[in-house]
């Protein structure tokens, strides 16, 4: 197991709304990962997206890297945490549960506020 | 069809979101309270954040209910520690809040090997919440429907439940084709043969034996509809309870069934006695076509009925003469034996008990299993009678159940759950029940019989556990070298009685100096009715978790309302 951890500068997901609310989306089974997505609990963080990765591959730092900068450049992100446990999803699976799981909380948190 | 969505391809949060009422589910210890499984870790193994279950109340039609929900494809929905105890959490809660109904979507291939010790006395204390939630009158409802079924312990426990509604895909059993196969070889179960594997353990089968009440569409809109048809009906009509009359009527319907079926191997001999259509019909017959296909049947008494149990008993044989005569003393026992199963009473230091069990490391097929609930059901009307309530001492002796296709075929997980139900009753008599492992106790066999003990007491010599290292090596394909190595700091893993007691699986072990039938006595003194494995595990330090995630999850429910 490899333990990741990166903070990624991304735009504010909800402006002016605090935000709330966390959703979980995709399984842990082989190819495939997990994604628990919240709020970050501190004001100043509104610019960061923050990812914290568990995964079973080991080694693929850099292709993480490429895959959620491109996330967090992508999508208003900025506010909230992504805690990752991965068993060996590829690049395109782990982008597509990205934007899975994004596209989920604004679903949720749209019907909050 | 349009807008079918199949039950078998969804996850287990997809299940429950379109089986309740829209915005209503609350979660019970959710992913974001990160309480995973520390024994996946140790392996280097990945967790899930719900460790995969998922448990809380919602409203269905407006009336709650609680609901948990296997993610099979986690580990096979397999039950580990902090799994296991989030749904016995559920269960009690139950007991408080006296919801409509509790429906459990069971998806699980039973105990999780890599904790497997945890796991199965685990499953032991579901089983017992089952029982407490059925004695307070609260409908269980089991959905099957998923790609792992209900095998192994969940087998039992789903047949614990008041009614099971299934779809064609589910699975119903107890040991896996796969398991019975590498054990007794491809003749004898041919786990490729998919056709096959649905025959023995699919939802038409289980169905047409009556293992299943209801056969349903693989279709959310099925299972949502199937279940608001239940807690309707359920609402209106209050369950019978399982009384002493309800358990000899089943315990005559699988004498018959066993018997009817004696030579069946395959799910053709019981479908076409079973079914008004032939086996091109009900092959390709949807589920409403296959309900009005079931022949109605009249129930017929067994020709022994509730003294099959007492065929062929004899004197014991030098070697549990010895036995009996060092547990309760000379002269101090009538116990004879059959085979595999043994009966009688005996004279303690606290006086007089019934002894009922299983010897000579029995497989525990539906035959032994028919005689033990027998017994049970015998001692309690026996005590009824004479308005006293004597003690049962459950000798457990097994290398678990019988592998073997004919009795997978005949519901072995629903026998065992019978097994379990005689022997609650006589709980519920105020039969105090103690439970003596010798030589080994082994996964189901112990699970539904011995497991279900007040207080349960290992021999010195006794082996207890799921199965062996190798074995589990081969399973979790993790090399023996690693599990041998954390077998030495983790009881979770190893076999071995000392093991159990540090988990509180087992609440004590005696020595081979001990005098046993002080030991006896002693044991009945503190045995008590109310299930505090769990507790007793934290306080040992073997299972750290179990107790406080259980009640994490009952407060979080009695919290909302």
């Amino acid at each position: 197991m490899e333990h990741l951890r990166f903070e990624l500068q991304s735009a504010p997901a909800v402006k002016g709304k605090p935000l709330k609310g966390d959703v979980l989306c995709g399984i842990v089974s082989s190819g495939n990962l997990e994604i628990l997505v919240e709020p970050l609990m501190s004001d100043h963080a509104a610019h960061t997206c923050s990812i914290d990765i568990q995964t079973a591959a080991e080694g693929f730092g850099e292709t993480w890297q490429a895959v959620l900068s491109q996330f967090a450049e992508r999508h208003a992100a900025g506010g909230l945490s992504f805690t990752l446990n991965d068993v060996g999803a590829t690049p395109a699976v782990v982008a597509l549960r990205m934007a899975q799981a994004y596209e989920e909380w604004c679903a949720v948190n749209e019907g909050a506020a | 069809m349009s807008g079918r969505r199949s039950f078998l391809e969804s996850s287990a949060r997809e299940r429950i979101h379109s089986l309740v009422d829209p915005h209503t589910f609350t979660e019970f210890c959710a992913p974001s309270e990160r309480q995973v499984s520390p024994h996946l870790a140790q392996l280097g193994l990945s967790q899930a954040l719900d460790d995969g279950i998922v448990t809380g109340s919602a409203s269905l039609t407006g009336k709650r209910v609680l609901i948990a929900a296997q993610e099979g494809r986690f580990n096979g929905g397999s039950v580990g520690e902090v799994h296991g105890a989030k749904l016995v959490g559920l269960l009690r809660a139950a007991i408080t809040l006296q919801p409509e109904g509790v429906i459990l979507m069971i998806d699980s291939g039973g105990v999780r090997l890599h904790e497997a010790n945890a796991g199965i006395v685990s499953i032991s204390e579901i089983a017992r919440a089952v029982l407490d939630v059925r004695a307070a009158g609260i409908p269980i409802l089991v959905l099957l429907g998923g790609s792992c079924g209900a095998f192994g312990g969940m087998g039992i426990v789903v047949r614990l439940c008041h009614t099971v509604v299934m779809s064609e895909e589910g699975r119903l059993s107890l040991s896996g084709p796969e398991v019975i196969e590498t054990v007794m070889g491809r003749q004898e179960f041919d786990s490729k043969d998919r056709a096959l594997v649905w025959r023995v353990t699919g939802g038409k089968l289980r169905r047409a034996l009556g293992e299943a009440d209801q056969l349903i569409e693989d279709d959310h809109a099925a299972f949502r509809e199937a279940s608001v048809e239940w807690l309707k009906l359920k609402t209106d009509t209050p369950n019978p309870p399982l009384d002493f009359e309800a358990l000899c009527a089943r315990q005559n319907d699988l004498l018959m069934r066993s018997e009817t079926f004696a030579t069946a191997r395959d799910g053709r001999d019981i479908l076409a006695q079973r079914l008004t259509l032939n086996e091109d019909q009900w092959t390709l017959a949807d589920a409403h076509t296959f309900e009005q296909g079931l022949r109605k049947t009249d129930p017929v008494q067994h020709p022994q009925g509730q003294n099959a149990w007492k065929e062929g008993l004899q004197p014991l044989n030098p070697e549990d003469l010895e036995f009996a005569n060092r547990l309760f003393g000379e002269g101090n026992h009538q116990i004879q034996s059959s085979g595999y199963f043994l009966v009688g009473s005996a004279q303690t230091l606290r006086g007089p008990v019934h002894v009922i069990g299983t010897r000579d490391r029995a497989p525990i097929g539906v035959e032994v299993a028919l005689k033990l609930a027998g017994a049970v059901l015998d001692a309690v009307s026996t005590d009824h009678e004479r308005a006293e309530s004597w003690p049962i001492v459950l000798i457990s002796e097994t290398q678990g159940q019988l592998l073997s296709r004919h009795d997978e075929l005949l519901g072995l997980n629903g026998v065992l759950a019978h097994v379990a139900l005689c022997v609650d009753l006589a709980r519920r008599s105020g039969q105090r029940l103690l439970t003596v492992v010798r030589n080994e106790a082994v996964s189901g066999g112990f699970l539904s019989f011995g497991m279900l003990g007040d207080r349960i007491c290992a021999l010195p010599d006794a082996q207890v556990r799921v199965m062996d290292l190798r074995a589990m090596s081969r399973v979790t394909k993790i090399p023996l070298e690693r599990l041998e190595a954390l077998a030495k700091h983790s009881p979770v893993f190893a076999p071995g009685a000392e093991n159990y007691v540090r988990l509180g699986g087992v609440h004590e072990q005696w020595t081979a100096e001990q005098d046993w039938k002080e030991a006896l006595a002693l044991a009945l003194d503190a045995s008590v009715s109310s299930d505090e494995r769990a507790v007793l595990g934290a306080q040992r330090g073997g299972r750290h978790l179990a107790a406080s995630i259980a009640e994490r999850v009952e407060q979080q429910a009695t919290a909302l309302v």
